[in-house]
């Protein structure tokens, strides 16, 4: 045992990165799990990333999930089952959240996060109706007359 | 709902990769209908959505009148959730060849049309004020004057998105002797796929690929250059039909017994019908490559149709009864009467005899017409 350690070469040290949230509260993140998001991979790559990153339109709270979706993303040997399972619970939370998830999956640039918040939205609307789907989302922006009647028209179903 | 949220906040851009979501046209077009900044975010549909999707000829006999693969659409409608609970509502329609040509309201399991007294079905409804939702797209090989020949037993095809591209779609279909062949958007003929030596039941799209279920109850999967590959083994089934049907995301073959074990004979030159005595069902275990026999479907029914199989869940139904399998008779003979398995009893009925679970077809529920339908047995009895 301690032959085989004493040749292996030390660890490598984890590089590491924070962020710093709108309320102020820092991150510590692996810069391999930094990655998925496409406006850190940036300020790596233009070394930005020494100093702590301010994030000013996202809270603590949030912050914490979307670090904890990209670590979860980053980990080898995850079979693709347990992730989606994973991906799922992780999307089971409060529409406010949601909302938070998107808009900080945007500004960040992170596309599965993007995607799989996106995709819960859009089963929230499947199915549901115009006037359904208006309350959900909290929609007051009226239709023209025109476009009234052309609505009316498309979801007419007319019978023989 | 509670609702503090601002989502009309959202940059537009993100509201198109929602909508980008969206798959059926139904629900494509309903985005469009919710509001002006949404209606703008994309044009309308695009036109290939009027069928029929396209043209091609009927196999072997190339002479004969060009044919075409129209399509229907299987819908659960609902009324808004605050009109309390969803009783749901199962009608397929037949889409239109052209834009403002009426639409013909059919049996959900066969092309048969559903004549109603005038006055007690609207002429027209309006569809935003109730839940659609679509369920199953069927598909048919017809000529033009809507008669389906049975040189094509059954067809699927594949893809058929609200965003999709028409020159990409391709039916896989089941040709006559069980052999399975495609046709290409654009293509001259069938091709018949190589290397089979067994008789093909049924064709489905499953999880976005075409799958189909031999007689010894195989499933295969058709890949994308259309060779067929094994999915599944043998599920050995004793009966005489296996259709593919797919529940919660599990891929099913139900095996339908027939009276006179599959033997087809002949009186006066025509095909005398084989009633069908039962069915069982059989869910792959896809993870151990195994077939388990389901005795119970709990809140599940299956539709056997004349050209789709598909599931729903008596939740989405309200007030109607699951564990049972409807379906239709396979010979001409019993034209498009449609029948009912009840897992439980092991028994048939008819369904034009039992309101219980009629229901789910006919008469439509009072928010969809509001001087309700009778139960004329001269509307029900042809059609059901």
């Amino acid at each position: 045992m301690s032959s085989s350690s004493s040749s292996s070469l030390p660890p490598c040290p984890k590089k590491m990165i924070t962020l710093k949230s709108s309320d102020g509260e820092t991150f510590q993140i692996e810069e391999t799990a930094a990655l998925q998001s496409k406006t850190l991979e940036n300020m790596i790559d233009e070394n930005c990333a020494s100093t702590p990153i301010p994030l000013r339109s996202i809270n603590g709270k949030i912050l914490a999930k979307v670090v904890e979706f990209c670590n979860k993303h980053a980990e080898v040997g995850v079979d693709a089952e347990s992730l989606h399972a994973w991906d799922a619970e992780f999307v089971n939370v409060e529409y406010t959240t949601l909302f938070d998830y998107i808009l900080a999956a945007n500004f960040l640039e992170i596309p599965t996060l993007l995607d799989l918040a996106s995709g819960v939205v859009g089963d929230m609307i499947k199915g549901k109706t115009p006037d359904e789907i208006r309350k959900m989302f909290n929609i007051n922006d009226a239709f023209s007359p025109e476009e009234e009647e052309e609505v009316r028209r498309a979801n007419q179903w007319a019978f023989e | 709902m509670e609702n503090t949220v601002p989502w009309s906040d959202l940059p537009k851009e993100l509201w198109w990769m929602i909508a980008k979501r969206l798959d059926t046209p139904t629900d494509v077009r309903r985005f469009r209908s919710v509001c002006s900044s949404w209606r703008s975010l994309f044009p309308p549909l695009p036109p290939h959505h009027n069928p029929p999707l396209f043209p091609l000829q009927l196999p072997l006999r190339p002479s004969q009148k060009p044919a075409f693969v129209t399509r229907s659409t299987l819908y659960r409608l609902q009324p808004p959730e605050e009109s309390g609970p969803a009783f749901g509502w199962l009608v397929k329609l037949e889409d239109s060849g052209e834009p403002g040509r009426p639409l013909r309201l059919l049996s959900p399991l066969s092309k048969q049309p559903i004549k109603y007294k005038p006055g007690t079905f609207p002429k027209v409804l309006n569809t935003l004020d109730f839940r659609v939702t679509e369920i199953v797209k069927e598909y048919a090989v017809e000529v033009n004057d809507g008669v389906n020949f049975r040189s094509v037993a059954k067809v699927a095809l594949f893809p058929d998105l609200a965003w999709g591209d028409a020159g990409e779609c391709a039916v896989v279909g089941i040709l006559e002797g069980g052999k399975l062949g495609y046709w290409r958007y654009g293509g001259e003929e069938w091709s018949v796929i190589e290397g089979q030596d067994c008789h093909f039941d049924d064709v489905m799209v499953y999880k976005g690929q075409f799958y189909a279920v031999d007689r010894l109850g195989t499933v295969s999967w058709i890949d994308p250059s259309f060779r067929v590959v094994p999915f599944s083994p043998p599920m050995c089934g004793g009966g005489d039909r296996k259709h593919l049907v797919e529940a919660g995301g599990d891929l099913y073959v139900v095996d339908r017994y027939l009276d006179n074990c599959g033997v087809t004979r002949y009186r006066n030159n025509r095909e005398v019908g084989s009633e069908t005595v039962k069915f069982r069902v059989y869910r792959l275990d896809q993870e151990w490559g195994k077939w388990d026999e389901v005795r119970r479907l709990g809140d599940v029914i299956l539709f056997l149709g004349d050209h789709s199989c598909f599931s729903v869940s008596v939740q989405e139904f309200g007030g109607c009864i699951g564990n049972c399998i409807y379906f239709t008779e396979l010979s001409d003979l019993y034209g498009a009467k449609v029948h009912v398995f009840c897992m439980e009893e092991q028994n048939i009925k008819r369904v034009a005899f039992s309101p219980d679970f009629l229901r789910i077809l006919w008469p439509p529920p009072v928010w969809i017409s509001p001087s309700p339908c009778s139960l004329d047995p001269k509307v029900i009895w042809p059609v059901f």
